[in-house]
């Protein structure tokens, strides 16, 4: 008995062993958009929307071993949205708003893989949902993966809803930087300071959450988008989920606040910024890409697709994006700066098109953006003197620099006749953030029937505090408060306007470690060794006492290289060499189309050979030449319609529905 | 002279009486407005001229907070009149007008009508959302809002409806008792204004202006007779 039990388990075995030879699978569905958790009710919902708000979706199909997908079925709450039948061919299929794309796709995905998508869905239904994606192969076995998004309910009559909103972001602007620029401008004495930065003044402030989609450390790309669209991305992505194709103008899109109230209320959009206007914090606006740098491709979306933003103010830095390149090369460098290329411009499927409605686009190096602009009716400013002598355009292009703008520590010398880097750079009259702010507020407000959004970014506080270039952070954060004042202004005089003032991200673990306990000229005495530069310098507690600055007319401090200086000290630095006394020179922007030549190539080229014979050396805890972004929460300060929602410890993507509420639903 | 100046005084008397007469005497309103008697850039309240400036106006609305007997805010609010803030709702020009030229706008903000003599019966009132196809997209997101007394919303009142595609979308309800405002949701303009109430509701104070004023009357009209 026991010999024919053990005869029939081995014949069992043997079947089982042939067929296990023989089997195929059903195919998988590796990815699927948005992304979410499954919905389980203890389970962290990672995709919101609001009513109505567009976004896409898609799904990643590997089949088994020599199968194809034959059909791609999305449904929502077990309604199907659409149906994608695979024409058996090779080529990509693009039918309405949804295709089938199965080339062009990253490396490591098994044959015959498909990317399914369904653009710019939208449900106006508030609540928990269910996305089911349904995949059938050749072998006609089929799979099924389950995911979830919510959409968050605008709750009707709440107040008045604000008719315009202005969102003031520092870069890298954590509390330390807000609280050196306080300590600056306005002074301390016997415990007080004796003033208040006009973002103190506000009367809400919380903290907010950082994070992106793959990291707790954010980079400036997601740390602006998450804002805007109630989403994360992944870092150096912006408006998009991630994908599995190699075009980084193909993701999935979520649609921006300035779209979504562009649609539904018919507001128009500003976005100014001391970088170049590609940067990642302008772009995370208006501009989907999955890779920020793409600048060619960046700016011509920010005009091509003008019709969905609203774009009626843009102003910045970045002229080499919009000066044609017939060469489409930048090696050599064009003598008129440009640096536009086929390698980072955009073409969009027809889906794309078809479903939000975008522009095709065209890769076009030898495009004049500036004269296109012009054309769409746009005035274009490319100095200080020009954009205040401009009156108040309809709209309002402004170009003062190649790249990023000069800082305003190089600024405010220039108008001081103290410093010749603005002309080293090659434009000497470049307007500061509060005069582009208020050219911003009036062009917006001009025939203002539906509202305005305004991103206004103060980017080289970021940008400073990398370099661990202490005064220049400083100064950045004054000048950016300076901006926020007039926000506040407009806010006073427009009460349907809500104002707030946060960063995307805190950078380079600034902190606040003390004073100097010596004068200027002792300290410029100093030997460069620790000894001598960090032990008979740095005073904290009570050595520090309360370092004080004098402020000329212009707002800013006559000189930052004061006696008993306020000194800063950096929890993500990398290796730099600290002299404590300002640099005369910036150190190089890599994004300068020049920075190769003189005489841009004679500013120190990094942190680590800065003051490297008059400082002593500080060994970073992070690698590379620069101090990097942290995942320290950030204080978000609010002024005006619905500022009391924003209080408390709240993630990032959490602002985007409060201002939807704020802007659709009304809020006190 | 001084006969004129009495007349004169006798003349605002009289009207302030018949006012409060017409918005609190036990008779049903009926008004209706398409917006396209008056001009483009006239306060909205201008079309009511002849037809019902005595029963209603329009105010811009804003949220307060409801204060208790120390002036201390009590943590619930109510809607009123902040047309001194916010200046006064217009009529316009649109090209999403649903008929004639015009519609009732505030700028894409709420607008609340006002019943001039307090709390009335409303037996019908409807409104039409402009054809501009905007405002909230949320299904059943927006709402049609009728006030107490005291500016707060009446329980079970409201008329949810979807705005954004919706062009030119009658809003209306019937039969809501003690209504003194009725606040139209922001996000749209809109057009051809109906109410009808069954009746008003006199309050107190009403009752003794009305009578305050016809004492006036009978006072000014013995001044005069012994002036002559």
């Amino acid at each position: 008995m026991q010999r024919f039990a053990m005869f029939q388990s081995s014949v069992a075995l043997a079947v089982l062993a042939l067929c296990g030879a023989e089997a195929v699978a059903a195919p998988n569905i590796s990815r699927l958009t948005p992304p979410s958790n499954p919905a389980l009710a203890t389970a962290t919902t990672l995709a919101r929307f609001l009513p109505g708000q567009r976004f896409d979706l898609q799904a990643t199909v590997q089949p088994d071993a020599g199968a194809t997908i034959t059909q791609v079925v999305f449904a929502v709450d077990g309604n199907t949205v659409a149906t994608l039948s695979n024409d058996g061919t090779n080529a990509n299929q693009y039918a309405a708003n949804t295709s089938l794309v199965k080339t062009g796709l990253v490396s490591g995905l098994a044959a015959n893989t498909v990317v399914a998508s369904n653009r710019a869905y939208a449900n106006n239904n508030a609540g928990l949902h269910t996305l089911t994606v349904t995949a059938t192969d050749s072998n006609g076995l089929t799979t099924t993966r389950q995911g979830s998004f919510e959409v968050v309910g605008i709750t009707a009559n709440s107040g008045r809803p604000a008719k315009n909103i202005i969102f003031m972001l520092g870069d890298g602007m954590g509390a330390s930087h807000r609280t050196a620029a306080r300590i600056m401008a306005k002074g301390y004495a016997q415990g007080k300071a004796q003033g208040r930065l006009a973002m103190d003044t506000f009367p809400y402030t919380g903290l907010v959450m950082t994070a992106s989609l793959n990291s707790i450390v954010t980079d400036s790309a997601p740390g602006m988008s998450n804002y805007v669209n109630g989403n994360k991305a992944q870092n150096n992505q912006e408006g998009v989920f991630p994908d599995d194709t190699t075009d980084a103008f193909d993701n999935p899109r979520i649609e921006y606040l300035s779209e979504y109230l562009h649609r539904l209320k018919g507001t128009s959009l500003g976005i100014v910024t001391t970088a170049d206007v590609f940067d990642a914090t302008p772009a995370a606006n208006a501009v989907h890409t999955s890779a920020r740098g793409n600048g060619t491709g960046i700016v011509d979306q920010y005009l091509d697709d003008r019709n969905l933003t609203g774009l009626k103010v843009l102003m910045g830095g970045g002229r080499k994006w919009f000066l044609p390149n017939p060469s489409n090369s930048i090696s050599p460098q064009p003598i008129n700066g440009s640096q536009r290329r086929n390698a980072n411009d955009y073409v969009l499927a027809a889906d794309l098109q078809n479903g939000w409605g975008a522009a095709p686009g065209a890769l076009d190096p030898n495009r004049d953006l500036i004269a296109d602009f012009q054309t769409a009716g746009f005035t274009y400013a490319p100095d200080n003197t020009t954009l205040q002598s401009a009156g108040t355009p309809d709209m309002l292009l402004g170009l003062f620099s190649y790249s990023n703008m000069n800082v305003a520590f190089d600024k405010i010398n220039g108008r001081r006749g103290a410093s010749t880097i603005v002309n080293d750079y090659g434009f000497p009259d470049q307007p500061m953030l509060d005069e582009m702010t208020q050219k911003a507020l009036d062009v917006l407000n001009k025939n203002n029937s539906n509202g305005f959004v305004l991103m206004v970014e103060g980017a080289s506080i970021d940008k400073q505090a990398h370099l661990m270039d202490t005064d220049r952070w400083v100064l950045e954060t004054i000048e950016f408060d300076r901006a926020v004042q007039k926000a506040k202004d407009f806010a006073q005089a427009n009460p349907d306007t809500i104002v707030i003032v946060t960063a995307d991200h805190e950078c380079s673990g600034a902190a606040i470690i003390g004073a100097s306990m010596v004068t200027d000229s002792a300290l410029r005495a100093k030997a460069a060794t620790s000894a001598d530069m960090r032990d008979t310098v740095v005073g904290v507690y009570d050595s520090a006492k309360f370092p004080a600055y004098s402020i000329a007319g212009d707002g800013y401090p006559t000189t930052t290289d004061v006696n008993y200086k306020m000194l800063i000290g950096y929890g993500a630095n990398a290796d730099r060499y600290e002299a404590w006394i300002s640099n005369p020179q910036p150190t190089q922007d890599s994004q300068q189309p020049f920075v190769k030549t003189a005489p841009l190539n004679t500013y120190p080229a990094n942190p680590n050979v800065r003051n490297s014979s008059n400082g002593y050396l500080v060994t970073g805890q992070v690698p590379g030449d620069q101090a990097a972004h942290t995942a320290t929460d950030v204080p978000l300060s609010a002024f005006g319609r619905g500022a009391s929602l924003f209080t408390g410890v709240f993630d990032n993507t959490d602002v985007f529905f409060k201002l939807g509420q704020i802007a659709i639903g009304g809020a006190r | 002279m001084k006969s004129l100046t009495a007349l004169k005084r006798l003349g605002v008397v009289t009207a302030l009486c018949a006012a409060a007469a017409a918005a609190h005497a036990d008779q049903p309103i009926n008004l209706s407005l398409n917006f396209d008697n008056v001009t483009s850039g006239s306060k909205a309240d201008d079309a009511l001229f002849g037809v019902g400036a005595s029963f209603v106006h329009f105010a811009n609305p804003d949220l307060f907070d409801d204060l208790d007997a120390f002036g201390n805010p009590t943590g619930t609010t109510h809607w009123g009149d902040a047309s001194l803030t916010y200046g006064a709702v217009k009529v316009l020009s649109s090209s999403f007008a649903v008929s004639g030229a015009n519609v009732l706008s505030n700028g894409h903000q709420p607008i609340l009508i006002q019943f001039n003599g307090g709390p009335v019966d409303l037996y019908r009132f409807s409104v039409q959302q402009d054809k501009s196809g905007l405002g909230n997209p949320q299904n059943n997101g927006s709402r049609l809002d009728f006030l107490d007394a005291a500016g707060h919303v009446i329980d079970g009142a409201s008329v949810f409806y979807t705005q954004y595609a919706n062009k030119g979308l009658t809003i209306s309800a019937n039969g809501v008792s003690g209504v003194s405002g009725i606040l139209l949701s922001g996000g749209v303009d809109y057009d051809n204004l109906n109410i009808t109430t069954v009746s008003a509701v006199p309050e107190p104070a009403s009752v003794a202006l009305l009578l305050g004023g016809l004492g006036l009357v009978a006072v000014v009209a013995r001044k005069r007779r012994s002036v002559a």
